[in-house]
């Protein structure tokens, strides 16, 4: 569905790249996730492929269509959601969806349904200015969805939404994997990337350190350890213990068997250890 | 395509309604024509110098001599000169002045009145009329009396001064009102970072630009209506005037659109905003003050449409100006309408 070859991207024009000979492929149907801290070239790589800024140097096509040379096509093919806000204030709801969707020449969705699935339905015909900061981001996460995207770029979907409607929009994230949506889904929070992507990249100063699941590169960099806690001559006691040495092992099967543990955590790596073991600094 | 600038279009005069632009534009134009009809004067000129010769020297010059200084007597700036030339070469120094040549033709005497052209014709004609009055009782009989106008094409006819603002007011808010209008639309879009959201739509710059253009025409033609309705009626050529409305819009919005284009508020674009405004109101001075047009003022798009807006408000027959001003006023726009959009391409990703 996407392909990137050797992208690069200065904004001075000179040898000064904020993206540099980046190449990944993303298969129809599949959660692509984008990480980085900020500046690293997340928003740069993503606004060359939605066309807000000029290929430059390198290749990139969508479905097949040259990014280079956006046609009507590729535009009617793509859906973007973006981090911060962007909505007519004097406008209503209904009225800004109404207005992006027929902007469109495919079939479009009602922006009725599209208000309700992100839970603005009673603000349907209240100016899109008086809406509080999650509302808004809910109503550009909705006229993302208005063309029905094969290609959803989605820049940081749940920043800023309390846990209830992260965990909505999430789940209507899902849906549409499911429908056979491509997604493409940048961000520098580690959490909705392992839960919702199928394969992660992650990009430092303008380079992909490393592409691959977050299940993968778990048991490539993280440690096979337990944390468990058990109570021995009514001490409760904590201890990380290894599933790989032998000694380890045998003291958990131990505490197993003598019904001492109290609670029992895994302890791999998260994506965000894992980035700054690969890149040397944090996500933030 | 057309659904899409539709679209803009529709979302363009609702984001106008609700931000009170039709309001302000019916309010100012109907507060125009109420001062133009009930506070500024009709008349405000001053009695013009008067500049003469007699070259005439036949049996009735002691009149005409009697006559003039009756005349200097009642009247401090009647001024005596030496030749017709002379007459003219003082006129043209002096803007509220007129001349007259007395010279003989068959050994009858013959008066010629020499005018600028642009004074108020109410003024001149009771000049004329009661020295021709004077002359022909004095006299006894009916002399020939000929007026010769210096600048033809700046002649005005019969217009009460307060009508005659009406043209001003028509340049600078209906058809120069896009171009300060349409930099605040843009600069609420792009303070709401909407054009991005746009720029990842099938749209296209073209018709974004468009559709902001025509909702500046609308409220032109809006303004133009209100206000000329009610300061001249149904006297003037509507048509003629809603063409020329039609393309100042244009060119005036998308001169604005390239100035927005370079800009993200009101404040950064300040000084280009004024410097464009300051300058495309100069010709106001010259239909203000008809001798003072040297060639910097007239190479400017507006002074032939501020003419043209007159001939059209209040149409003496010159309808060459008004066509004329519509095609440069169709190239022009033409050509600022293609920069508009190859500057929104080359900054809209900045933005």
């Amino acid at each position: 569905m996407l392909k990137v070859k050797n992208l690069y991207h200065s904004y001075t024009k000179d040898d000064n790249y904020a993206v540099k000979g980046i190449s990944f492929e993303i298969k129809k149907g599949e959660i692509f996730g984008f990480l980085g801290p900020n500046g690293a070239g997340k928003s740069t790589t993503q606004k060359i492929l939605t066309g807000l800024l000029p290929l430059q140097k390198g290749e990139a096509s969508i479905a097949g269509i040259d990014v280079k040379k956006p046609t009507e096509k590729l535009f009617n093919l793509i859906g973007v959601s973006f981090e911060h806000p962007n909505i007519y204030s004097k406008l209503t709801g209904y009225e800004n969806l109404e207005f992006y969707k027929k902007l469109f020449s495919v079939p479009t969705e009602d922006p009725k349904v599209l208000l309700k699935m992100v839970g603005l339905e009673d603000a349907v015909n209240k100016k899109a200015g008086d809406y509080s900061k999650g509302m808004k981001q809910r109503l550009v996460f909705a006229r993302s969805l208005i063309n029905n995207p094969q290609l959803w770029f989605l820049d940081e979907p749940i920043s800023g939404l309390d846990p209830t409607t992260a965990s909505n929009i999430k789940d209507i994230i899902k849906k549409k994997k499911d429908e056979g949506t491509t997604i493409f889904l940048t961000t520098h929070n580690m959490h909705i990337a392992d839960e919702l992507c199928d394969r992660v990249a992650f990009i430092n100063e303008g380079k992909i350190e490393v592409i691959d699941s977050p299940r993968n590169l778990k048991l490539k960099y993280g440690e096979q350890l337990v944390k468990v806690e058990y109570k021995e001559n009514n001490k409760l006691k904590r201890e990380r213990l290894s599933l790989i040495n032998d000694k380890d092992r045998d003291k958990l099967n131990k505490l197993v068997n003598e019904g001492k543990i109290e609670t029992i955590h895994s302890q791999e790596a998260t994506l965000e250890e894992i980035f700054i073991k690969v890149t040397g600094r944090g996500l933030k | 395509m057309l659904n899409r600038y539709f679209a803009l279009l529709k979302k363009d005069i609702i984001t106008g309604v609700r931000n009170y632009y039709f309001v302000v534009v019916i309010a100012v134009a109907i507060i125009f024509a109420l001062i133009v009809n009930f506070l500024v004067p009709e008349d405000t000129s001053i009695k013009p110098a008067i500049f003469y010769h007699v070259e005439y020297q036949g049996d009735m010059r002691e009149n005409i001599d009697e006559i003039i200084m009756e005349s200097e007597r009642e009247h401090p700036n009647v001024n005596r000169v030496n030749s017709r030339e002379e007459i003219i070469e003082n006129m043209k120094k002096k803007d509220n002045s007129i001349g007259m040549f007395v010279t003989e033709s068959n050994g009858k005497p013959v008066i010629e009145f020499i005018t600028q052209g642009y004074e108020n014709k109410k003024v001149i004609n009771t000049l004329v009329l009661s020295m021709k009055n004077s002359i022909n009782e004095s006299l006894g009989r009916k002399i020939d009396v000929k007026t010769n106008i210096l600048n033809k094409d700046v002649e005005m006819e019969r217009i009460p001064f307060n009508k005659s603002i009406l043209p001003i007011f028509l340049l600078t808010e209906p058809t120069m009102l896009g171009f300060v209008l349409i930099l605040a639309l843009v600069f609420m879009e792009k303070d709401e970072g909407t054009i991005r959201a746009y720029m990842v739509s099938p749209g296209r710059i073209q018709e974004y630009l468009a559709s902001k253009i025509t909702l500046m025409i609308i409220l032109g033609l809006i303004s133009t209506i209100v206000c000329t309705g009610i300061v001249v009626g149904f006297n003037a050529n509507y048509l003629a005037l809603f063409g020329l409305v039609i393309v100042g819009s244009i060119f005036s919005s998308a001169l604005g659109l390239i100035i927005a284009s370079f800009f993200d508020n009101l404040s950064q674009s300040f000084i280009w905003v004024a410097a464009i405004n300051i300058l495309f109101a100069l010709p106001m001075v010259s239909y203000l003050l008809p001798s003072f047009a040297p060639t910097y003022i007239k190479i400017l798009p507006t002074y032939p449409l501020l003419f043209a807006i007159r001939e059209a408000v209040f149409p003496t027959g010159n309808v060459e100006i008004i066509y004329s001003t519509i095609l440069t006023f169709i190239v022009l726009s033409i050509m600022t309408f293609i920069v508009s959009v190859f500057s929104y391409k080359i900054t809209a990703a900045r933005d």
